[in-house]
């Protein structure tokens, strides 16, 4: 029920009502990589954008591809809506480094290296080094596999 | 050779009038009949696999998604009022229901959506808003619907009423709706010709006789402004009335007292008088047949009904009308005209007005065997007489689009489509055919 009623409110663009029920769906189903790729944009739309890197995280770990292979229309990722916004804050003096971990996972949804653009300006800012290293190394290390 | 179980499902699910549609618990529509690619234009291979926001283009989608009502109250929905989008833009109003689809587990897997074209039902609510049938009468012109508005402001008004019109314009009609609308309504409402009776017998009629007034007054008799007393008096073809008549009339109206025939008692009468007349009454007033005193004690609340050709834009609504009443009467079934049956008919000139129309119809109604009347069936003199012909249905006005409004464009286009066949094209817009040849006529996309 609740997976469906999130799908319902994230197809209608009102990120925090299907937050509460993707939450909530991914209680019964924790592995469901689906549920956290939707959660991710979320939790970016309302500012929660640690969570965000949590799940993200997550799902890198697993197989970037989960989200690499997104399609903007067939998966009705709001990616390419969002960025230009998060974007226009980079113009304003001093970028927080969360600014451009949140660009470094929307941009993953839609152009892999401008996500590990990036996410490699944030890392000598960020908070979680660790993480992004993480994220950082297994980006990179499909570019050197797909290179061989 | 059988059918499969999902071709199965499919057969049934295209018989089905309603259009109908499923999708998956991603919203992404997964079945989509045969009715849900009329309504909406789509095509269903278009459909599958699409998210249903993407389909219905409905901003409704995004604020009241029936799927979702349904999976936060736990209740389906049936008969819920909404408005999906064709193809081409436009807004079709539907009634929806709705229901969750659950595995075994109880756990939602999809939805189910069926819906129902219900613009037929908005053609007849704008038919009545803009009045197609007042007490009676047919007809949406701006004339008519300025009579119609007259009508209701003068309702509470006792004041005398003068109709004029053309021979078959519909002028007792309207003296009855005058009547229905009155404060008088249900008291006598007494109608005289006054062209049928020789001089002496009118009076009687009117105002009576005692016994021995006459040879032939073998007893008293109350004339029709005493049985209308308390009521109303409709005095038909008023100016065909001799002048000798015309004074007594008169009398009646300033001071509501008259005498019987042939008796000396002055008898006193409360009636509201509505007159009419086909003839010019200025050129009776100049030529002295009609008394100017009385014109104007008549003509305090004047009514013009015009001729059908001034109104042409009600030929579709009458003949349809008239279709309608004579397969309701003798139990045939005739759906409408064809579109050059119709071309001819509103090319037609009507010096019979609303009257020889619904001969003309009643004429092709009968020679009809199947369940629209063809050109060939409508009576000779108006085949003739139309400066429409048969076979010619080029349109008029096929400049250039220009300048043109969006519903012009929209309207043309569909005609285009459908090589100017306004059923047709009248179906895909989802208005009637009376509605789509109204429009087009205001737009200057007439059939010539």
């Amino acid at each position: 029920m609740s997976e469906m009623l999130g799908n319902r409110y994230f197809l209608a663009r009102q990120f925090d009502k299907a937050l509460q029920y993707f939450e909530a769906a991914l209680l019964e189903s924790p592995d469901n990589n689906r549920i956290k790729k939707r959660l991710i944009i979320c939790y970016i739309h309302v500012g929660q954008i640690e969570r965000a890197l949590s799940f993200f995280y997550d799902i890198v770990k697993i197989d970037p591809f989960i989200i690499i292979n997104t399609d903007p229309y067939y998966d009705d990722c709001p990616c390419l809506d969002m960025i230009p916004g998060w974007e226009s804050k980079l113009n304003k003096d001093s970028p927080k480094s969360d600014l451009y971990e949140t660009l470094g996972m929307l941009y993953l949804f839609c152009d892999k290296d401008k996500s590990i653009t990036y996410f490699r300006k944030a890392l000598n800012q960020t908070a979680y080094k660790a993480t992004i290293s993480s994220i950082l190394k297994r980006l990179t290390s499909i570019d050197s596999m797909q290179a061989h | 050779m059988g059918l499969t179980n999902n071709h199965f499902t499919e057969v049934i699910l295209d018989s089905l009038g309603e259009g109908l549609f499923t999708v998956d618990k991603e919203f992404r529509i997964n079945t989509f009949n045969r009715a849900a690619e009329r309504i909406l234009g789509i095509k269903k291979e278009e459909a599958i696999g699409d998210y249903c926001k993407n389909v219905m283009k409905s901003i409704r989608c995004f604020e009241e998604c029936p799927l979702g009502r349904v999976l936060e109250t736990g209740k389906n929905i049936y008969d819920f009022e909404s408005e999906l989008h064709h193809r081409s833009g436009r807004s079709i109003p539907v009634k929806i229901n709705a229901a969750v689809l659950k595995d075994y587990d109880n756990s939602p897997i999809g939805g189910v959506i069926s819906f129902r074209d219900m613009s037929y039902l908005e053609a007849i609510k704008s038919d009545l808003l803009t009045r197609s049938n007042f007490h009676g009468i047919i007809g949406q012109d701006k004339s008519m619907q300025e009579i119609y508005t007259l009508i209701e402001e003068v309702a509470e008004s006792d004041s005398n009423v003068l109709i004029q019109g053309e021979s078959g314009t519909g002028k007792e009609m309207v003296a009855d709706a005058i009547q229905k609308t009155s404060r008088r309504h249900d008291k006598p409402f007494i109608k005289i010709n006054c062209s049928v009776f020789p001089p002496q017998m009118l009076a009687s009629e009117l105002f009576g006789h005692v016994k021995g007034a006459y040879t032939d007054a073998i007893k008293d008799r109350v004339g029709r402004f005493e049985m209308a007393d308390g009521g109303t008096i409709f005095l038909d073809e008023v100016a065909e009335m001799p002048l000798q008549m015309q004074v007594q009339l008169l009398r009646v109206l300033q001071e509501g007292t008259f005498e019987r025939v042939g008796e000396s008692i002055t008898r006193k009468v409360n009636v509201r008088v509505i007159a009419a007349t086909n003839k010019n009454i200025e050129a009776c007033l100049k030529d002295g047949s009609f008394r100017e005193d009385l014109y104007y004690r008549l003509n305090v609340i004047p009514v013009y009904v015009p001729p059908l050709r001034e109104r042409k834009s009600d030929i579709p609504h009458l003949v349809q009308y008239f279709i309608n009443r004579l397969s309701l009467i003798q139990g045939k079934k005739v759906d409408e005209a064809d579109d050059e049956a119709m071309d001819i008919l509103v090319g037609y000139d009507w010096p019979g007005n609303v009257r020889e129309l619904a001969n003309a119809i009643e004429y092709a109604f009968a020679r009809t065997k199947d369940n629209v009347i063809h050109a060939s069936k409508l009576p000779p003199q108006v085949r003739l007489g139309s400066c429409v012909k048969s076979g010619n249905n080029q349109p008029i006005g096929r400049n250039n689009h220009n300048n043109h409004s969006e519903e012009y464009i929209t309207i043309r286009s569909a005609l285009e489509r459908n090589r100017w066949n306004r059923s047709m094209a009248a179906r895909e817009l989802g208005m009637g055919r009376t509605t789509l040849w109204r429009k087009m006529k205001a737009l200057g996309l007439e059939i010539g």
